[in-house]
């Protein structure tokens, strides 16, 4: 308890003092947290006028990690526990037993696809993170069930959950994340999952933020792909006030898959700043990522998206999309998604288009006797169609379903689908 | 009794340029009345204006359904007190199942059905009009076809069953064969006792359904009116001597707007 009130006394935009795995911290990690601690109090706090990637989220210029009690209890909770191999112990362990029993397995892989110097954030996640969940899945094995992870956070918290995803050669799973939080007042959440994809592993991994009103996500999903390998994302920003979140991978091996499509549903003052890479390193590799947001009221959404290709990455397939619906006059989307092409035989597209609910389609819904609000409803749960339609029948594209129907109701609720008459 | 559509001197602007000129017009429930005319006359804005289009300004005039004015009311409440549109152009919303739109508006009309009988119903009208059963679940006229457009509002037609459809230029961009099967589902919902009015400029879709009365519109107006000869009047002569009887320059006739 005491050393909870001193690291919350210390935590703030210069400094933190490192939190120990509980369970007992090999050295390993000891090390790591060094390291991260130097990269923090050498990094400056993100700043809207000086960083490029925080240029629209001016949020960041006031947030403060020192105004919130770091969480205490376990960041993290599995919901069914699938039944599955993954060693005797099931697929998920606890990261500081998993790295205590055999730090020289685990320890070298806790920071490698994100190192503590990538950011600032996720240099405070690692100087931070108390506790964690281990994904790994033995070479060749299939865990059949979803892998359901939920992340907590209450009202007046910070909470630091540290995911780390190792998929041996040729095994495969499904992973659910959440991050959640039932409290509406103040929250801060600052996850960092690391993804590891061997030769010809596949992972689909759905991730949903539904936090509270005035929860703030400050995330980082980093993956590295080997030969072979496919990476399915969708993701949902459905909650909170503001957020930025990173979704960054290294399509590291020949022939590997990155497809992703993902979704931001905004209204009253809500801003979702998703920032994504996709980093093309190796040959012949395929990244595919989608994002629709619709905003409604006075929210904003921003999204950068890169495409990058490394010299040695031929015949890479590269595609990214982002498309915008306003739904007031108020609302606003940024969209900026780039190429950066060092390669010469390869195809890399971008789009983006922001639009509002054509007048047409609410005057033939309503003529056929669907009232305008409903109109509006199914406009926009069709505006999302592909990003559902992406995931496979049966309980992920429910998952997704889901998502929509939430957002929906989250709009209707605060009035958005009927407030502007345009 | 038959009920009446009463549309009674109606004037209508579409951003401040006046389009409709003051149109008389009735139509009871178990009739099929034909509306003709050249392009620019006014008919699709009118169809448009009966069912509440927001551009379409109501100035002067009434439309009255059953007795009682619509003016004022939004469209889906128009469309729940009976009446119906089909659009010459529909509108594709992309993402919207066709399924999942029938069942929305089904909900909106107070008709809502048992998922089975829903499927059944919406099952026959497609082979009905002789379109796949995967049209189900493709997004509502998103990259359809014109001619499969034009069978999904009869589909829609026969699925919503209202008591007053205006059908604007369905007949338009169908082939002879299209134009049969859509001609069929017209007289089909017609035997229900449903009152229709076809929207057209071509004689062709009148050869398959005989309409009980023939109006004749130009210059944002109904310039003449009669039984189904008035049909072969127009095809013979076209409409110069009618528009010369109503005192209308051939400019006049054509308008500004289009339709």
């Amino acid at each position: 308890m005491a050393e909870l009130t001193a690291r919350s006394a210390q935590l703030g935009r210069e400094t933190a003092v490192p939190a120990t795995l509980s369970g007992g911290e090999p050295v390993a990690v000891t090390h790591l947290r060094e390291l991260a601690l130097a990269a923090y109090r050498e990094a400056p706090w993100p700043s809207s006028s000086r960083d490029e990637d925080w240029r629209r989220t001016p949020q960041v210029d006031r947030l403060d990690p020192a105004s919130f009690r770091p969480l205490e209890g376990p960041s993290w909770e599995l919901g069914q526990p699938p039944a599955t191999p993954g060693g005797s112990e099931g697929p998920v362990l606890e990261l500081g037993a998993a790295l205590s029993a055999d730090p020289a397995r685990w320890a070298p892989l806790l920071g490698s696809v994100a190192p503590p110097g990538l950011r600032k954030l996720v240099a405070l996640n690692t100087v931070l993170f108390h506790d964690g969940a281990l994904v790994q899945v033995p070479r060749g094995q299939r865990v059949p069930a979803p892998i359901r992870l939920r992340h907590r956070v209450g009202e007046g918290q910070v909470a630091f959950p540290r995911t780390l995803v190792v998929l041996e050669e040729g095994a495969e799973a499904t992973i659910l994340e959440e991050w959640v939080s039932e409290d509406p007042g103040p929250s801060l959440m600052v996850p960092v999952t690391e993804v590891i994809l061997g030769r010809g592993a596949r992972l689909t991994h759905l991730l949903s933020q539904r936090l509270g009103e005035g929860g703030v996500l400050q995330s980082t999903l980093r993956a590295r792909q080997l030969d072979g390998s496919s990476y399915k994302v969708g993701f949902a920003l459905l909650g909170g006030l503001w957020g930025k979140s990173y979704l960054e991978v290294e399509l590291a091996g020949e022939g590997s898959e990155f497809r992703s499509a993902g979704l931001c549903v905004g209204h009253g003052a809500q801003h979702f700043d998703v920032q994504t890479l996709q980093d093309h390193l190796a040959r012949g590799a395929v990244s595919d990522l989608l994002y629709r947001a619709a905003v409604a009221e006075r929210s904003r959404s921003v999204f950068a998206g890169l495409i990058r290709v490394e010299e040695g990455a031929q015949k890479t397939n590269a595609y990214v999309q982002n498309r915008n619906l306003l739904l007031s006059p108020e609302a606003k989307a940024d969209s900026n998604p780039t190429l950066e092409i060092l390669a010469n035989d390869v195809r890399c597209t971008h789009g983006t288009a922001a639009g509002r609910i054509d007048d047409e389609q609410l005057f033939y819904c309503q003529s056929r006797g669907i009232t305008r609000e409903e109109a509006r409803r199914l406009v926009v749960e069709g505006f999302f169609a592909d990003v559902v339609d992406s995931f496979p029948e049966g309980e992920l594209r429910q998952e997704a379903g889901g998502w929509v129907l939430s957002a929906l109701d989250g709009l209707a609720r605060s009035g958005a689908l009927s407030s502007h008459p345009g | 009794m038959p009920d009446l559509l009463e549309i009674q001197g109606l004037e209508v602007e579409v951003e401040g340029k006046r389009i409709l000129q003051g149109v008389d017009l009735t139509v009871p429930t178990g009739e099929v009345h034909a509306l003709m005319g050249p392009n620019g006359a006014g008919k699709t804005s009118l169809g448009y204006a009966v069912m509440g289009h927001p551009k379409y300004q109501v100035v002067g005039g009434d439309v009255r359904w059953k007795g009682e004015s619509v003016l004022g009311t939004p469209p889906e409440q128009r469309a729940r007190r009976g009446l119906f549109l089909s659009l010459q152009y529909p509108t594709a919303i992309p993402g919207v199942t066709t399924a999942n739109f029938l069942r929305s508006a089904l909900k909106g009309l107070g008709k809502e059905l048992p998922a089975r009988d829903f499927l059944k119903m919406v099952r026959e009208q497609l082979a009905l009009l002789k379109m796949d059963q995967a049209f189900l679940s493709r997004y509502i006229n998103d990259n359809f076809s014109g001619g499969e457009k034009k069978r999904m509002e009869i589909v829609q037609l026969a699925v919503l069953r209202p008591e007053m459809a205006i059908l604007d230029e369905t007949d338009s961009g169908l082939d002879v064969d299209a134009l049969r099967t859509v001609a069929e589902g017209v007289n089909r919902v017609r035997s229900s006792g449903m009152g229709v009015l076809i929207i057209t400029h071509y004689q062709r879709i009148l050869e398959y359904i005989t309409p009980d009365r023939v109006h004749v519109m130009a210059a944002g107006r109904v310039i003449a009116s009669g039984g189904a000869e008035l049909v072969s009047d127009i095809e013979r002569t076209g409409y110069d001597p009618l528009l010369r009887a109503a005192g209308i320059e051939e400019a006049e006739a054509a308008g500004a707007v289009s339709g």
